[in-house]
């Protein structure tokens, strides 16, 4: 990101041409992460980069927030889906909702609705991800977007030699009343028992622990 | 909670997770990542990094965390001093 706001600033300072489109942002994903970096970015092009290189072609700096849903936040309410929507307009983020990307290169990307952004330097990738259906198919219950739900020790409720982790997992959060005992009595299987112990046929399902990023909070 | 950018974030907060947005959403979100730092002299350097960023002189902010010269550098001191 610094090094194409440097070399947009050099290359303005050589040519005459408009350097409009050289600094084009595609973010793709409107959930909590895509929101942020759009943000951040526009007010990177806008507030930040300005007082870095005193280049007037810098104020060109464009940020797109592609989604395929309605619109950006789809968790909160629509009061803040205007908000949120209403917020990056005003850092000069354009939204592009109903659309997906079909295609990135390393010079251009190209949206469903068949608009193509040339010289976007950067396509960012911020969709959410799902684990992988096994998940289903395991006849386990299931919660939140398909996960799994899993006691405080991540050990599924019925099969103490289950565990669940990551992306997989749907882990009851701290204001969970049912967390915060059983936490504090120390009941659960995993916690009694020393590592070493463990029955080494525990089955495990793992999924991507660390797509969990402090954007996904709420 | 989703940060949008500077003074403006939408978080549900209490029990009843009621949904507030605008300024207090945003102090909210900087102080549960003042909740994460380490001890005091880490919170108070990164609030007053923050006074500083996203209230007083918010046109003036800082990309040396972007610069790749200078990304080794730790702004904060992580283990106090």
């Amino acid at each position: 990101v610094h090094a194409s706001f440097s070399s947009t600033a050099t290359r303005a300072r050589t040519r005459t041409c408009s350097t409009k489109g050289s600094l084009t942002f595609v973010v793709i994903g409107g959930g909590a992460t895509g929101v942020e970096a759009a943000g951040a970015l526009g007010e990177l092009a806008h507030d930040v980069m300005p007082h870095v290189h005193e280049n007037p072609a810098l104020a060109h700096g464009h940020v797109v927030l592609v989604d395929l849903g309605h619109a950006v936040l789809a968790p909160f309410s629509d009061e803040a889906h205007e908000y949120a929507a209403k917020q990056l307009g005003r850092r000069g983020v354009e939204l592009k909702l109903g659309v997906s990307a079909k295609e990135i290169g390393s010079d251009h990307v190209t949206l469903s609705d068949g608009s193509n952004h040339p010289h976007a330097s950067h396509g960012l990738g911020a969709a959410g991800l799902q684990a992988a259906p096994i998940g289903a198919s395991s006849g386990l219950p299931q919660g939140r977007g398909g996960r799994i739900d899993v006691q405080p020790d991540l050990s599924v409720e019925g099969h103490p030699n289950v565990f669940v982790l990551g992306d997989f997992a749907n882990v009851p959060s701290g204001d969970d009343p049912s967390c915060r005992s059983s936490g504090a009595s120390r009941s659960s299987p995993a916690t009694g028992r020393r590592r070493t112990s463990w029955p080494t046929s525990r089955a495990r399902a793992a999924g991507h622990s660390s797509t969990r990023t402090r954007g996904s909070w709420r | 909670m989703a940060m949008i950018g500077r003074k403006a974030a939408v978080a549900e907060m209490g029990e009843n997770r009621h949904e507030v947005n605008g300024r207090l959403a945003f102090a909210a979100w900087l102080g549960v990542h003042a909740q994460l730092l380490s001890n005091a002299g880490a919170e108070i350097n990164a609030f007053l990094a923050w006074a500083d960023d996203f209230y007083l002189r918010p046109h003036h902010r800082s990309a040396d965390l972007l610069d790749p010269e200078k990304v080794d550098t730790p702004r904060i001191d992580w283990n106090g001093g």
